[in-house]
């Protein structure tokens, strides 16, 4: 049998010292792994769904999507990480934002289009509070990186500098990137969170052929890696995760509301 | 349980009061180097007072691998019990050298993740595997190499100051000429005691600190061997003498042999316990003091050395007697190599026959029967020594016949 393709997004140089660790570990191992770069999301998706490569490292957008044209498609693992990732909003101190309510009115920015954390999940956190863009709210959206689903993180930094710089009054990311900010010193004294989402899920591994054989193989290697290795851990460090993690039903529910925030914005 | 409840409970680690209005730089940086010092299941309690940090601070929670285990919310701000949910680090169960008693590592191999650290700290769980080759405690601890280093500190001597340069008299041109050529003989072979140690020091693991630190007071033992041996030579007009093809044959045979265990027995018992008695002969018929003084306190260091590779082969050899046949081999091969050409160093013995005896014909005749005393002295010494270490008698007098005859 030919090797066991993983789809991966390129989205950061490090991807290929990550996926060059798992599979010279999986050739130790005599598991059959390799792995093909892709450069976006949706080209990855189609070659899955073609059945180019067996599985792929997807985000929460991409699994929605291949969830929508592949019914039977399941999410088989995802990282520690994965699980319950939040959003939070970051107002200036200046804008008189306390509480959802007050975004009346003002500037919102948003990161692209296609990433959950910074755009698609808070945008629908605001309308189920009853906040319609560009009714209640200005909507302003910094689309860079487009097809990485927000990834790299770029439009999260762009919309901090336009808050920085009171273009906006408030703006959505990810609680992980505002850490990062923080640690960067780049979230000045004048920011001021006033919102956290509940949890969601974020990215997993995805397999569209219904009873694979290669599909429990594939998990059991993955959780089964030797974690006082230091290249797994140098791994495991560089891909932010501390353990992979089964997907389960609770993990599944966390993209119920994607999917319901991507149908909201047509975002198929 | 009630949520009050476990904060009454707690048994928390920390506890922090976050005052300002949002989670700064500093405050981060206090939190995140919270971490490591907690074990996983370790709990510690934070009260922010602003609502706009409690944000950050659940994410801070999140992102960290954390866990709020209760959390409330009253006059005095949000408070939560956090839970670290994972171990970062190896705790050691050591202490390590603290430089009062005989420490020794207690582990067989070096930990695997054990980098360029002291032995006793916590090692974090994604620090670099380095490519240390020697970890295994058999294969290069000696009981007493702690000891060795205590020693080695006490016993430092300065080339500058515990020698008097300036007292060196002028001798006959005949023996400061064969003063010159030995001590040109003497600082050849520094330099391979220098070398050899230095070669395979990098490869040790840290782990066996004590053992490293020994090797570092060789290295500066041998330094200043150096140092005086080629100043010795230059001390008066006649200067450094003449290198012999025999001598760095020798030299050169010892320098690229790649086994730790090998080398500590061919270069500590053997080659430097040769040089006991070669040093002890200089003692005896050195032609004046300050010389004289040189190679006494060049013996006490060598000692040591011996001393380290004593007791090393000494316990490889009790844990596995076959190891003697492996260190025959290394002494055979390495003759097998030396054979190929004339391999006594002429220049170095003419000259101990003349510090000896002198340089006209009676004297130096007497000065040859005492070389030849002397290297009887050293085959039987040699015998001694590696009897010490466990040998049996005729193994031990095999391989001191091909024992290399530029001494080390
Ligand atoms: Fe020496
Ligand atoms: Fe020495």
């Amino acid at each position: 049998m030919a090797s066991l393709m993983v789809g991966v997004v390129a989205y950061d140089p490090k991807v290929v010292l990550i996926w060059e660790i798992i599979r010279d570990y999986a050739k130790e191992k005599k598991f059959d792994l390799d792995y093909v770069l892709f450069s976006n999301y949706e080209t990855q998706v189609q070659a899955l769904l073609n059945k180019k490569v067996d599985l792929a490292w997807n985000t929460n957008v991409a699994w929605i999507r291949t969830k929508k044209s592949a019914p039977f498609a399941e999410a088989l693992l995802m990282r520690d990480t994965d699980i319950n990732f939040t959003s939070m909003f970051i107002a200036h101190e200046d804008s008189n934002i306390h509480t959802l309510e007050d975004i009346k009115n003002k500037r919102i920015g948003f990161g692209s289009f296609d990433s959950a954390q910074a755009f698609i999940l808070p945008a629908y956190y605001l309308k189920k509070e009853g906040l319609e863009p560009n009714r209640d709210y200005t909507m302003n959206r910094v689309d860079s990186d487009l097809g990485k689903h927000g990834d790299t993180g770029r439009s999260e930094y762009e919309i901090l500098e336009k808050l920085k710089n009171k273009e906006y009054d408030a703006i959505a990311l990810a609680t992980s990137t505002w850490m990062r900010m923080i640690e960067l010193g780049l979230a000045g004294s004048s920011f001021r969170p006033f919102y956290k989402s509940s949890g969601y899920s974020h990215c997993n591994f995805t397999n569209v052929t219904p009873n694979a054989s290669y599909v429990n193989e594939f998990v059991e290697f993955m959780i089964g890696m030797d974690t006082k290795r230091s290249d797994i851990t140098k791994m495991m460090e560089m891909e932010a995760l501390s353990t992979w993690v089964k997907t389960g039903n609770e993990e599944l529910n966390g993209y119920d509301e994607l999917e319901k925030a991507m149908e909201w914005l047509n975002l198929f | 349980m009630e949520r009050h409840d476990l904060f009454l409970l707690n048994d928390s680690v920390a506890s922090f009061m976050i005052r300002s209005a949002t989670l700064t730089q500093a405050w981060l940086l206090r939190l995140n180097a919270l971490l490591p010092t907690l074990r996983k299941g370790d709990t510690f309690k934070v009260t922010v007072v602003h609502r706009s940090v409690s944000f950050e601070f659940e994410g801070w929670i999140q992102v960290n691998r954390c866990s709020p285990v209760a959390t409330s919310s009253d006059l005095n701000g949000y408070s939560y019990l956090v839970q670290k949910d994972y171990e970062s680090h190896i705790l050691s169960e050591e202490q390590g050298y603290d430089g009062l008693n005989k420490t020794e590592p207690l582990l067989d191999t070096a930990p695997k993740l054990f980098g360029l650290m002291p032995r006793g700290v916590h090692i974090e769980q994604s620090s670099p595997l380095y490519p240390f080759e020697l970890t295994e405690k058999e294969s290069l601890w000696a009981k007493n190499v702690t000891r060795l280093y205590e020693e080695a500190k006490q016993n430092q001597w300065s080339a500058d100051t515990d020698i008097e340069w300036d007292a060196i008299p002028d001798l006959p041109p005949d023996i400061e000429t064969a003063i010159a050529q030995v001590m040109t003989y003497l600082a050849e072979n520094e330099f391979s005691a220098l070398y050899i140690p230095g070669k395979f020091l990098s490869k040790i693991s840290p782990y066996y600190m004590e053992l490293v630190m020994f090797l570092g007071t060789i290295i500066y033992d041998e330094t200043r061997h150096i140092e005086v041996f080629s100043r010795r030579a230059n001390a008066k007009k006649i200067g450094l003498q003449y290198s012999t093809t025999a001598t760095q044959r020798s030299l050169y045979s010892l320098f690229i042999e790649k086994d730790y265990f090998k080398t500590s027995f061919l270069l500590h018992v053997l080659g430097e316990g040769t040089f006991l008695d070669l040093l002890d002969f200089l003692i005896k018929y050195a032609p004046d003091p300050v010389t004289k003084k040189i190679v006494t306190l060049a013996k006490k260091d060598e000692q040591r050395h011996v001393n380290y590779g004593l007791v090393h082969v000494k316990a490889l050899i009790q844990a596995n007697p076959k190891r003697m046949d492996y260190l025959k081999d290394a002494v055979e091969s390495r003759k097998a190599y030396l054979d190929e050409m004339n391999q006594e160093n002429e220049l170095l013995l003419s000259s101990l026959a003349i510090l000896a005896g002198g340089s006209d014909e009676e004297g130096y005749e007497l000065g040859y029967e005492r070389v030849q005393q002397l290297k009887k002295r050293m085959g039987e010494n040699r015998i001694r020594r590696m009897i010490e270490c466990g040998f049996d008698e005729e193994t031990a007098k095999e391989i001191s016949m091909s024992h290399t005859a530029n001494f080390m």
